[in-house]
């Protein structure tokens, strides 16, 4: 599509530049540079639909400067706080949502696909953006342990596992060992129920579950939440029901921030 | 409570906790927390409970293990929430907030843990009576006190024959 006057300006496109030596529209691979463009715009129309904001792209352009992907729209201001909000997701300074998670990844291994020495950048009008390279931006301690409320939906094999959900991990099911069969019978009662579970994980550098091990599990009580826990209060922690001041006593603001031990 | 407008996983901060566990009949807003947390679980869905809360509530030296019920979850402060904390809540950004309002970085600190927690964990809202990390949290998690979520009072007025009704049905019914 031949460009207009103004988009050759730039004054009303966002530009994705990849850069690094010998890097020419001429000599770049189409596919990784069409899949990096195709990522980096479905990663942008995300954020756009979580903010309900109204992103518009038309036409597209390729410019010779080492090589950008040129994305001309009618909403640049727009686009570029889209722009803007994706970048501090991918240097880290924002939070990644889960509903933008799986996009952001895409992008993140569109960008890792590219050949080594080569690096992208995102060009709004007067600034530019260069994307930090992801593999040193998400450091992901490769295994931790937690605990999880989880719903158990399959346990069973020679070598025992069990496969859970939990809210706090998004949709994705994962699977842990287990360490013995009876481990695995006892959990066979509990198939399809929430439970409290100790797990060893280890996550991939997007922070998903790939493996770990069931350290321990606690079935739920099935007795009344309110009671149950306005009996554990009552235990652990009724001195609160004589304070008055409660939020005084939460902020601490009488008491000096600098702590001096007993001799 | 409104229960359609409830959120289904929600995480409830410490000053919300006690106020809705334990008995504090003079304060003002214990009425709101109480409600809200009978609500949710009434409900079916999920409250949240972030561990550092767990640290703030304890004052006993003999506590029973906190029970594992339907509805009210423990989730831990682990390391996936400190990934949350050390790029959301960076201690630059909290140090100014303490400037800026006037509380403590220690309560600043322990806001900062709890909202972590309540990322990490997908939370849809975070309940609290002090919005004072408000500014700092990103917009994927919404931040709402208890009293949000009372139904709406609807004004009455009288009409024919002195029953009260609501203004908008008044209107009809007097014209049968």
């Amino acid at each position: 599509m031949a460009s207009s006057e103004r988009d050759k300006s730039g004054a009303d496109a966002l530009k994705l530049e990849i850069d690094g030596p010998g890097v020419h529209p001429q000599t770049v691979d189409p596919l990784l540079t069409l899949d990096l463009g195709r990522a980096y715009l479905r990663f942008l129309n995300k954020i756009a639909d979580e903010a309900e904001l109204n992103l518009e792209f038309k036409g597209l352009d390729i410019e010779d400067k080492c090589a950008a992907l040129v994305f001309p729209s009618g909403k640049i201001a727009v686009a570029e706080r889209v722009a803007t909000d994706a970048h501090r997701m991918l240097a880290g300074a924002q939070l990644v949502s889960h509903r933008v998670e799986a996009s952001a990844n895409e992008f993140r291994a569109a960008l890792r696909a590219l050949p080594a020495g080569q690096s992208v950048a995102v060009l709004l009008r007067k600034t530019r953006l260069p994307i930090p390279p992801q593999s040193s931006v998400r450091l992901q301690p490769l295994r931790s342990v937690t605990k999880l409320r989880a719903m158990l939906i399959a346990v069973g094999g020679k070598q025992p596992t069990a496969k859970f959900t939990s809210k706090s991990e998004g949709t994705r099911p994962f699977t842990v060992r287990l360490s013995d069969i009876p481990t695995a019978q006892k959990l066979g009662a509990l198939l399809f129920k929430e439970m409290d579970v100790e797990v060893r994980v280890e996550r991939d550098p997007e922070g998903l579950i790939v493996a770990g091990e069931l350290l321990d599990f606690t079935a739920l009580t099935g007795t009344d939440p309110l009671e149950s826990w306005r009996a554990w209060f009552r235990t652990a922690a009724s001195e609160w029901d004589s304070i008055e001041d409660i939020d005084k006593e939460l902020s601490r603001d009488e008491v000096l921030e600098t702590w001096v031990p007993d001799a | 409570m409104d229960s359609k407008s409830l959120p289904r996983r929600a995480l409830l901060d410490t000053g919300v906790l006690i106020r809705a566990l334990g008995e504090h009949p003079t304060d003002p807003r214990s009425a709101d927390c109480r409600d809200f947390l009978d609500a949710m679980v009434a409900a079916g869905n999920d409250v949240l409970v972030g561990a550092p809360s767990l640290a703030e509530m304890i004052r006993a030296m003999a506590v029973p293990q906190a029970p594992s019920t339907n509805n009210i979850v423990v989730v831990p402060f682990d390391d996936q929430a400190a990934i949350v904390l050390g790029t959301t809540f960076p201690m630059v950004a909290l140090k100014q907030l303490a400037l800026k309002t006037g509380a403590t970085l220690t309560y600043l600190k322990y806001d900062a843990l709890i909202a972590a927690c309540a990322i990490r964990h997908k939370a849809d809202l975070l309940v609290t009576l002090d919005g004072r990390l408000s500014t700092q949290i990103p917009s994927s998690l919404r931040v709402a006190s208890p009293s949000a979520f009372r139904e709406k009072q609807l004004q009455l007025v009288s009409v024919d024959g002195g029953a009260l009704v609501p203004p908008a049905n008044g209107t009809k019914s007097s014209k049968k």
